[in-house]
């Protein structure tokens, strides 16, 4: 049990995909312009790395690894989330359209979200069992969700504020992302791994 | 090994129809009901998502003409005929729009371009202009390394001798070219007659100056100004500026043209 809440922990905070491992950028640029649609997209993001983290495990475990098909891991991780990702798209479509319009074309980009193949690696990587890959799925979503909507309060206040003018836009984005990154970095004494 | 093969082969395809065959019921299960109208009007407009009209894809353009009734001659791109047919579909009356024409205001062909430096840099006209304009003394000149040429979705510029030459055949009045000039002498107008008298230069740098450094400026001699009683041209910031509004006698602009010492003004 408190393996478990490690992996949460240490999957959202500690090693937080976006802002540790730098995975996953482009999005968290991208979508952090309001604090509705950074909610939105992290919540399809944590849905989608869940559900791949589950099937992954599964597939890997029961069909690749008996089979010695392991050399196919890339193919059939990319297979199992571009299908997620087309299953959360028409679900969002249908549930609620302005989410759909306001997240564009990131919402099919979650295919190449890097941080998705990411985490389906590392957790064949550190040979999870099937419950930790569940929960370390869903903490990495979690976590990615924290930093996109911190980003995207950040980015909502910055429009107040008296940016110097070559700094506009995507200088500061990027500023404010490495001081995102420093600061998580103070979590980094809590858990190791 | 074959059987390697065959495991990976089976796995995969297995994988792939299941996943398939998920895809497929949802498909069915979360379809979204479009308005027929919306795509009828889609099938119709261009379909190249130039923006010219203000939106972000023909798709999204074709919505709101449906929802919210927008005029459907904000497309410069669509012919008159299915321009028609989207008016029939969408019950809008109008959809008249005049076309619009980009004008470099920039006469000075290559060889009329006093250079004062060699630019061996980035070949695109952005870059060239962050460094003090490719070496070319005029600062307003136009740089031809052709960033509208390669910007224009339609083909319609070709660099010829140092000037973007227009197509108006291909124009569609869209404006990128307008937007990409990082000089800004390309500037939309709308061609309302048969013919468009311009003044083909855009410095606004003293008369001794574009002396200097070009044969084919205006030097604001103002002769064009005083010919026209109608107020045809009008002189500010040491440039002559037609104006457009005024060019309905053709005959009467052309003596003028005729007499303008650097022929700067220009028909199109």
């Amino acid at each position: 049990m408190v393996g478990l809440i490690l992996i949460f922990i240490a999957a959202s905070i500690t090693n937080n995909f976006v802002l540790t491992y730098f995975l996953g950028i482009c999005p968290f640029i991208g979508v952090s312009n309001k604090v509705e649609s950074a909610i939105g997209l992290g919540v399809a993001t944590t849905f989608v790395m869940t559900m791949a983290a589950t099937v992954t495990w599964l597939i890997y475990h029961y069909i690749l690894v008996p089979f010695n098909l392991v050399f196919l891991q890339y193919v059939t991780f990319i297979i199992v989330i571009a299908s997620f990702v087309q299953f959360v798209e028409m679900f969002i479509r249908k549930v609620s359209p302005p989410l759909y319009k306001a997240l564009g074309i990131f919402l099919p980009l979650i295919t190449t979200n890097c941080a998705i193949l990411g985490l389906t690696l590392f957790m064949i990587l550190r040979n999870y069992s099937f419950l930790e890959s569940v929960i370390f799925g869903l903490g990495a979503g979690v976590g990615f969700t924290i930093a996109l909507v911190v980003m995207a309060g950040i980015r909502e206040e910055l429009v107040f504020s008296d940016v110097p003018e070559p700094l506009k836009g995507a200088g500061i984005t990027l500023i404010i992302a490495g001081m995102l990154a420093l600061a998580f970095m103070g979590f980094g004494g809590i858990i190791s791994g | 090994m074959d059987n390697l093969m065959l495991a990976s082969v089976f796995s995969m395809a297995g994988l792939a129809i299941l996943f398939a065959a998920i895809l497929g019921v949802a498909d069915k299960k979360l379809k979204v009901e479009e308005d027929p109208k919306v795509d009828a009007i889609n099938h119709l407009l261009p379909g190249v998502n130039c923006g010219a009209c203000g939106f972000l894809s023909c798709h999204d353009f074709a919505e709101h003409i449906v929802a919210e009734g927008v005029d459907p001659g904000k497309c410069r791109v669509v012919e008159a005929e299915a321009k028609q047919k989207i008016c029939e579909i969408s019950g809008i009356e109008g959809g008249e729009s005049h076309q619009e024409i980009p004008l470099v205001h920039c006469a000075a062909e290559t060889e009329q371009k006093e250079p004062i430096a060699e630019y061996n840099g980035i070949k695109t006209c952005l870059a060239a202009n962050l460094n003090f304009s490719a070496g070319i003394a005029c600062q307003y000149a136009c740089l031809a390394f052709g960033d509208c040429v390669r910007e224009c979705p339609f083909g319609a510029l070709v660099m010829e001798n140092g000037l973007p030459k227009l197509d108006q055949e291909k124009c569609t009045g869209c404006g990128k070219c307008a937007t990409t000039c990082p000089k800004g002498i390309i500037k939309m107008q709308a061609k309302k007659r048969e013919k468009l008298f311009y003044v083909s230069c855009s410095s606004h740098d003293t008369v001794l100056r574009t002396r200097q450094v070009c044969k084919v400026g205006c030097i604001t001699c103002g002769i064009c100004v005083k010919l026209s009683q109608e107020g045809f041209f009008e002189l500010t910031d040491n440039l002559s500026n037609a104006d457009y509004s005024k060019q309905d006698k053709p005959e009467e602009i052309e003596k003028i043209q005729a007499k303008c010492p650097t022929k700067v003004i220009k028909t199109i």
